[in-house]
């Protein structure tokens, strides 16, 4: 069980979520009762967080590391769906949908800390605070472009334009630093491809002079160059 | 359509979140409501567009795309009488993120954004409802994504088939004059000649039957053996 003080990360995690922080002062004691029912687990790298099928777990926040939203195909190979670094929302659509089962399975790439707050304490604070909704439908909206956006490049871009999309996306400052789990396994997963192709579109960037690869960082070396390979012209 | 005026409550009672409103709320709902006809291929509104209007389809097809800088096409969705559309953008205040065109004659009914904001504000029976229709949508979307990267062609085919079947409960399914081998590959993320193919696969092994008008499934079991469910 999670003592007093735990609970005060679980208000730090929450209100650090840009939502939520809009409910500290406006539904104060949904706030606290959403704090208070929280629990957290701790999670070693590649550990199965949520698995799909399953009856859903609660609403979930990422406090440290970072985990993965899997698809599984019969065969066994993966579709990520989405990657959830701190302060992340994790099962939106499990507590919110009618089936209350996990939609998709959840693993953690490095060591993890994720609090769940149990399903029912979630739909009860829907019906006490109205700006509650608000909240939640922007997330499950947002959550529902970025997936049209994932539909979109699986469907109208070849893998050298979705890997181009994806680091622009993804860099700061023309850097972009690989966490230890983004492994070209891990990334060809998430284009929707293998890794062997994944490994030759990275080589054909750099012979262009797009990009600098090292073990840690991916240099952007021309921005516009990228946008072009990525297709996003109107 | 002379002399008929449609009702546009018989369309929306039908909406599972609209029916905690009493009557007040239906007077303020109606009184901002209007009834839209589109053509063939015209454009009912274009992706980024801001979300100011919620829609029921009162008739006819409707598809919801996403187009490549080149001209490709992905369906994400044929629409048909009855479905709400935007509900995700309009509830959260985002730009469209989709372009819908009117695959046949249509007429839609149209909601300002604002009326809609106000009432579910006055009536919170109504969130929870709206956010599991939320949740559904984001079901259907990530099935898109299972779809395109973890299934064959022939899969997603028998698939649609299968949905098309759970709808209307027969085993015999009209097609559309609009439903091409175009329309079809769009909406599954591949080209006309493999949808050709797979169908005719499909057929040969007596799964389904295809005539010009309508498909007929002829083994359920074996269908769902094919879609990998």
């Amino acid at each position: 069980m999670a003592s007093a003080e735990d609970n005060n990360d679980a208000a730090e995690v929450l209100a650090a979520v840009p939502d939520f922080a809009e409910l500290v002062p406006r539904c104060a004691s949904m706030f606290d009762n959403l704090v208070g029912t929280a629990i957290w687990r701790d999670y070693d790298p590649s550990q199965v967080v949520f698995l799909e099928g399953e009856p859903c777990a609660g609403l979930g926040f990422v406090q440290e590391g970072w985990v993965k939203a899997v698809k599984m195909s019969p065969s066994g190979r993966e579709q990520i769906v989405h990657l959830a670094g701190p302060g992340e929302v994790l099962n939106a659509s499990c507590v919110l949908a009618e089936t209350a089962k996990h939609l998709m399975t959840v693993v953690a790439l490095e060591p993890a800390k994720v609090w769940i707050i149990p399903r029912e304490i979630v739909l009860y604070s829907i019906e006490q605070c109205p700006r509650l909704t608000r909240i939640i439908a922007r997330q499950l909206a947002e959550r529902i472009q970025h997936l049209i956006s994932i539909v979109e490049d699986l469907s109208l871009r070849p893998v050298e334009a979705r890997l181009a999309h994806l680091l622009l996306e993804q860099s700061n400052k023309e850097v972009l630093h690989r966490q230890r789990w983004a492994t070209q396994a891990e990334l060809a997963a998430r284009l929707g491809t293998v890794p062997d192709a994944l490994h030759r579109t990275m080589r054909d960037l750099v012979k262009q002079g797009l990009i600098a690869v090292d073990r840690h960082q991916i240099h952007l070396l021309d921005h516009h160059g990228l946008e072009t390979k990525a297709m996003l012209g109107e | 359509m002379p002399g008929d005026t449609p009702d546009p409550f018989v369309d929306l009672q039908k909406i599972p979140w609209l029916k905690v409103l009493d009557q007040a709320g239906w007077d303020e709902l109606l009184a901002a409501t209007q009834l839209r006809s589109y053509n063939p291929d015209e454009v009912i509104f274009l992706e980024g567009d801001l979300p100011e209007t919620f829609y029921v389809i009162h008739r006819g097809w409707v598809k919801a795309v996403k187009l490549s800088s080149e001209g490709r096409e992905q369906i994400l969705d044929f629409m048909g009488p009855g479905r709400p559309i935007n509900i995700a953008p309009v509830f959260a205040e985002q730009p469209l993120p989709v372009t819908l065109v009117a695959l046949e004659a249509s007429a839609l009914w149209a909601i300002q954004q604002s009326t809609l904001l106000k009432l579910l504000d006055r009536y919170p029976a109504m969130a929870r409802q709206v956010i599991r229709a939320l949740a559904g949508r984001l079901l259907y979307t990530v099935s898109l994504i299972e779809d395109l990267s973890l299934r064959s062609v022939t899969a997603r085919l028998a698939k649609l088939l299968l949905m098309r079947l759970e709808e209307s409960g027969q085993p015999v399914i009209a097609r559309h004059r609009w439903a091409t081998q175009a329309e079809i590959a769009a909406r599954l993320g591949t080209v006309p000649d493999v949808i050709h193919r797979a169908l005719r696969s499909l057929a040969d092994e007596e799964l389904i039957q295809v005539s010009r008008h309508q498909i007929v499934i002829l083994d359920r079991a074996g269908l769902e053996s094919k879609a990998q469910l």
